[in-house]
Formats: structure tokens, C-alpha cells, sequence
């Protein structure tokens, strides 16, 4: 973990409320899991005051060396649109990789992978690491729900990847209409995958954890928390799992990535 | 003839509070520092005036219901309630670790009774690697009837005696900001036996979200912190200056050195960083190269010399 002076190396709107952000970085990053985050702050500003989190979505990588990291973000408030306002070259300060990403495990070949809307940040990133670690994912499924067309980000990713995608919109302005849940639970009936991981929204996560508890199928998920350090200390993103007893566990620290069979919703 | 300065005197920033020593006037604040441990990746802890760790308690403490954390313009509402990992836990697997640094530990501590505080400060008397007790007065005495010790004169002296009484080790007292005359209980605690006074704690306060009509925090109210509540720790501190002998250690937004600078001004010996570190994790370390720079370009050899030098005419 490290924080540095990072510099932008692009900063682009992609669609809507979606833009993608590249930023130089320490070489340690090579090691990042995905799931993991970072927290960026740009300097001199008191409102808003806090780092805000953000997953690490992909490694930009040249000649096989990792030399910059992207971030996918959507413009939701404050930061979020002061980031969309800066440009090339400028500087942010970054601190990361924080936390403890997905666990990828030779034993899981075949997984399934959920994201709901802004979601699928990290889920790219568990893609490529997947597929840098060896295991095949062509055909393996990727279930990308969203509200409309626009929250429906990174096909091209998976598609690079040879993953198969499922795609679901609320309004059906795109792929199949109603919730990723339902595509899911049809290829479920069919199909039996060694492990699941999913990101997305609150209610997206809490169907995702049920369906896997009845098939029995491991599964990771990602949540979220606000946070005001990322590095464990204030205690701030305090969460009650159920094997967290009288206390709580860390959303910065023993997540955001979590075996979905502890957490409670 | 040229007159050699030398900005980068090493005394030039000491100070002392009780009788400890601190290569600088600049230490973290409670809660914001975690057990300090967690930072000796980020920065070289030998640099920091002194470390004031996290709340302690007699047991392990869950804290509050989420959510804990609110931003508010400027500032932030936390409600963590005191979630910590009890004295015991803190001695044995933290404490090593801080010791292999030169620089001095304070233990914050709370509880809910005078009793509670009196077995902490007995059982911190002992150890070895604890420099000092800060006496986090601001919690509600449960057998007063959830009254904060901080906001009476009376509880206060009790709270402070106790401490006393079973400890050498040098005793600050982190008053509370949330009272009528912060004077009064910082006199109090002076002549119950306090070696320096710490304020402010947090400014009780909350969020209300509209569209829901319900509370942020799951504690309802919380403490605000930040550069939003700099101007009213600043006048506490310099209230408070005039009113003790012994020294006041500033808190309450301090961001940069020239913050700190301020509070110095208005009579604090030393100050604590919180907020600022969430923010910038190197906070403490940026404000002591600051103030470092400030006594260079006014020509002051000793920090000491600042304090209270509030110009009035
Ligand atoms: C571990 C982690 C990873 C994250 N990764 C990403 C990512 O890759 N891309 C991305 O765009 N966002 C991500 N987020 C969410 C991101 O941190 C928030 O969107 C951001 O902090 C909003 O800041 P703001 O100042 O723009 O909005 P604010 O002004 O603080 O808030 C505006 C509104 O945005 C919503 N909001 C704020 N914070 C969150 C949050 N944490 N989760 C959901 N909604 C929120 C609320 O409705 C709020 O009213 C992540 C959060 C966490 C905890
Ligand atoms: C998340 C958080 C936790 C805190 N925990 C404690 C604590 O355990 N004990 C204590 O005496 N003060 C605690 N404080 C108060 C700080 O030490 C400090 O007095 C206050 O935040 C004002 O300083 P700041 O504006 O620089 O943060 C806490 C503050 C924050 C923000
Ligand atoms: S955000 Fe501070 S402990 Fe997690």
C-alpha cells in the first residue's frame, strides 16, 4: 500500500454518467487483486472532504509492466463530478490498493460472473486476472444487468475474453428485460459453476447470495460502505456479519470482497 | 556579518508535555490513528511528536450500528461509539510494535464510571512503551444517569483525581467541547492533577436525510469533526490557555501548518491531527515540515516561543 502523486493519463466519458479515468501508478500494483480499491483525493479541496473509494478496474499495461491503473466511475455527487472535470496531465493524489479482493483459486474453473450497473468495475478486472491465471473462460458467463441500455458497460471486455453475455435491462431498452437475476437462475437450471462472483447494488448482491445458498455454490461478492480512512483505522464501515459476533467486521479492510455465505443483509 | 540560521534545529520544534519529551508539538489525534501500527507502511513513525491511539477500554468495545460516518460540508459526523480492542488486546499485540519507534505513546482511555477509569490508569501505570494517559472525559458516566463526566466540574475533578491517584505517568485531559464554559472544567481538571489539557473533542451534531426523513447515522446524533469546527476549537483553546497553568494541546481541524501555527498562537504547546489524516494520510508529517519552515522564515528558535503570542492591539 502506498500513496502517491499520481498523474492522469486520460479521463473520458464512455456513456451517460459513465467515464473512465487512467492514472500512472507505483509498480506495486502489479500484485493488486482485483476487488481491491483506492482511495483518490484531490488536493486542496475541502468540500468534498473525504477520499472517496473506487475499484480498481483495470491495469493499463505495457510490455507486460503495469503502468497505470483505470477506474470506471459513474457521476453520482460532489467528487465524482469534480473528477469528470479534470484532464490529462493533471495531478491526484492516490493511495492504494486497499483492502482484500476476490480469491481466485486453481480449484474454481468454472465461474460465473454477476454485475449490476456500476458493478462492473471490479468484475473486469476479476476477468482479466481469471484469464491471467489461466483459467479458460471462454464461454463461461457473464450475467450484466442494468436500469437502461446505458448502464450496460464493458461488454466488450468479456466479449474479448470469450465470456458469454447475459444481458438484462429494467426497461428492456436492451437485451432481455427485467433483473440479471432472472437470466441467471434459467442458466442455473442448466448449468453448475464451481464458484460465483458478483458486484452490484444492494438488492442485486442479496438475490445473488440467496440463489448461490440454495444451490450451494461458494460466492464472492463486493459491497459497499461509506468510508472515511480505507486503511482500517476509524472503524467507520463497520458491518454485521454473521460470524462478526458481538462486533462488527470492516468493509475497507476485511473487504469490500466477502464470502456472501457470512454476510447479512 | 551573516547570520547563520539553522532552520532544521531539531530543538527548535521541541516541547513537553508533563514529562514527556517531543521532538515536535505535533501528535495524531484519537480515533484517527487507529492503534498507530497501521500506518508504519505509509510513514517513518520517528517522525511524529507523539501517537495517541484509539479510545481504549477496560473489555473490547463492538461500537455503534452503522451507518458510523457522515460528510457534512467541510467536516464529517462520526458515531463509531468507542469501538476499540480493549486495553488487554492493545498492551499484547499492538504496544510491541510501537515501541520499536522513538516516539512517545499515549493511551486515550474511557469509561463509564470513575472506577472504570481508575482500573485503566492502574493497569497503563505498569507498562512499559505507555508514555502518557489521555483522559477522554467526554463519554456519558452510566451511573450518573448517562451525563458526561466532561460536562460537570464536579465529575470531571472525580474522574481526574482517580487517575491520579494510581498512575506517575504524565495525565492529559481531552476536555469536551459540547459544555457552557470550558474554562471551568479545565480548571478543575488542572487542580484535580492534570498535567495538560487536550481540547476539542468532537462538536455533537447530526444529519437528517430528506428524502427518507430518517437519521444518517444509526446512532441518530454524532460527533463533528474537521476544518468546519476549527473556528470554535480555536477559541476554546485560547479561552482555555488563559484560564490553566499547565499546557493545552490544540485540536480541532487543523489541516496545514498554519492551522496549527494558530492554535499555537492562541496558547496551545502542542497540537493533535484527526480529520487530516482520513484525508492525507501523511497529514502530521506535511505539518511538522511546515511549521519547521515557518520558524525558519520568522526567524524563531524555539516553538516555545510562539505560544499565546496572540498580538491584541
Ligand atoms: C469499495 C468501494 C468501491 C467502489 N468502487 C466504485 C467504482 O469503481 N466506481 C464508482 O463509480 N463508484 C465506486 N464506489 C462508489 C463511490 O465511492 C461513490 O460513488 C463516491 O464516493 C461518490 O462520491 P461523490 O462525492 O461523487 O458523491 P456524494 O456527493 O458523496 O454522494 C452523492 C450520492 O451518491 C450516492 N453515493 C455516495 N456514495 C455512495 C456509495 N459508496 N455507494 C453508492 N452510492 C453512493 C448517494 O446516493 C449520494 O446521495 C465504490 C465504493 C466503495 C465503498
Ligand atoms: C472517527 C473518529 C474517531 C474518534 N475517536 C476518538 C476516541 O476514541 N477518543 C477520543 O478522545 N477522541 C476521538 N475522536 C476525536 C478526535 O480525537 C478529535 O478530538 C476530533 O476529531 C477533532 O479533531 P479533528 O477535527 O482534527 O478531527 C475521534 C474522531 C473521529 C473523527
Ligand atoms: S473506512 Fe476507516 S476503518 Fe474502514
Amino acid at each position: 500500500m502506498a500513496q502517491e502523486t499520481a498523474t492522469i493519463l486520460y479521463n473520458t466519458r464512455i456513456s451517460g454518467t459513465y467515464c473512465k479515468i487512467g492514472l500512472t501508478c507505483a509498480p506495486q500494483y502489479a500484485s493488486a487483486a482485483a476487488g481491491q480499491f483506492v482511495t483518490l483525493k484531490i488536493r486542496g479541496r475541502m468540500d468534498p472532504l473525504l477520499r472517496r473509494p473506487f475499484s480498481i478496474h483495470r491495469r493499463i499495461k505495457e510490455r507486460n509492466q503495469v503502468v497505470g491503473l483505470e477506474i470506471l466511475y459513474r457521476v453520482v455527487g460532489g467528487f465524482t463530478g469534480q473528477l469528470a472535470e479534470m484532464v490529462k496531465n493533471e495531478p491526484i493524489d492516490l493511495l492504494g490498493p486497499l483492502g482484500r479482493g476476490f480469491t481466485i483459486s486453481p480449484d474454481c474453473k468454472k465461474p460465473a460472473l454477476i454485475a449490476g450497473g456500476i458493478g462492473v468495475a471490479p468484475i473486469v478486472c476479476l476477468a482479466e486476472s481469471l484469464d491471467e491465471n489461466g483459467i479458460d473462460l471462454s464461454g463461461a458467463p457473464v450475467f450484466l444487468g442494468g436500469r437502461t441500455r446505458a448502464d450496460i458497460l464493458c461488454e466488450t471486455d468479456f466479449g474479448q475474453l470469450g465470456m458469454r453475455r447475459h444481458i438484462t435491462t429494467e426497461d428492456g431498452s436492451y437485451g432481455q428485460k427485467g433483473l440479471v437475476t432472472e437470466p441467471f437462475t434459467g442458466w442455473l437450471k442448466t448449468h453448475k459453476p464451481d464458484i460465483i462472483y458478483a458486484c452490484g447494488p444492494h438488492g442485486l448482491l442479496r438475490a445473488v447470495s440467496g440463489i448461490a445458498r440454495e444451490h450451494g455454490i461458494p460466492c464472492e461478492i463486493s459491497i459497499e460502505t461509506v468510508m472515511a480512512c480505507g486503511l482500517g483505522v476509524c472503524m467507520g464501515c463497520a458491518v454485521k456479519t454473521r460470524d462478526s459476533g458481538e462486533g462488527y467486521r470492516h468493509v475497507c479492510k476485511d473487504g469490500p470482497v466477502f464470502d456472501a455465505a457470512i454476510v447479512t443483509f | 556579518m551573516v547570520q547563520i540560521t539553522q532552520p532544521t534545529d531539531v530543538s527548535a520544534l521541541c516541547v513537553q508535555i508533563g514529562a514527556i519529551q517531543m521532538k515536535n508539538p505535533v501528535m495524531t489525534a484519537s480515533g484517527t490513528f487507529g492503534y498507530g501500527v497501521e500506518f508504519s507502511g505509509l510513514m517513518d513513525l520517528n517522525q511524529l511528536g507523539g501517537i495517541v491511539v484509539k479510545g481504549l477500554s477496560l473489555e473490547p468495545v463492538p461500537g455503534n450500528p452503522p451507518p458510523r460516518i457522515a460528510e457534512t460540508a467541510c467536516g464529517m459526523l462520526n458515531a463509531i461509539g468507542l469501538e476499540n480492542i480493549g486495553i488487554e488486546a492493545f498492551v499484547k499485540e499492538k504496544l510491541p510494535v510501537l515501541k520499536g519507534f522513538n516516539t512517545p505513546v499515549i493511551a486515550n482511555i474511557y469509561g463509564k464510571s470513575v472506577d472504570e477509569y481508575a482500573r485503566l490508569a492502574q493497569k497503563i501505570d505498569g507498562i512499559d512503551g505507555i508514555d502518557g494517559i489521555e483522559v477522554n472525559i467526554s463519554c456519558p458516566n452510566v451511573k450518573a444517569g448517562g451525563v458526561a463526566f466532561g460536562t460537570d466540574p464536579e465529575m470531571a475533578a472525580q474522574v481526574v483525581a482517580a487517575v491520579k491517584k494510581q498512575t506517575g505517568k504524565t495525565i492529559i485531559v481531552k476536555l469536551s467541547p459540547n459544555v457552557t464554559s470550558v474554562a471551568g472544567i479545565a480548571q478543575s481538571a488542572a487542580s484535580s492533577g492534570a498535567d495538560a489539557v487536550s481540547l476539542i473533542n468532537t462538536i455533537t451534531g447530526m444529519a437528517i436525510d430528506a428524502e427518507t426523513r430518517s437519521p444518517v447515522l444509526g446512532n441518530i446524533t454524532g460527533g463533528l469533526s474537521g476544518p468546519a469546527i476549527k473556528p470554535v476549537a480555536l477559541r476554546m483553546v485560547w479561552e482555555v490557555a488563559r484560564a490553566v497553568d499547565i499546557p493545552v494541546i490544540g485540536i480541532g481541524g487543523i489541516m496545514t501548518a498554519a492551522d496549527a501555527l494558530e492554535f499555537i498562537i492562541a496558547g496551545a504547546t502542542a497540537v493533535q491531527v484527526g480529520t487530516a489524516t482520513f484525508v492525507n494520510p501523511s497529514a502530521c508529517i506535511d505539518i511538522i515540515d511546515g511549521m519547521a519552515d515557518y520558524l525558519a522564515r520568522h526567524e524563531i528558535s524555539c516553538i516555545r516561543e510562539l505560544t499565546g503570542t496572540l498580538s491584541l492591539d
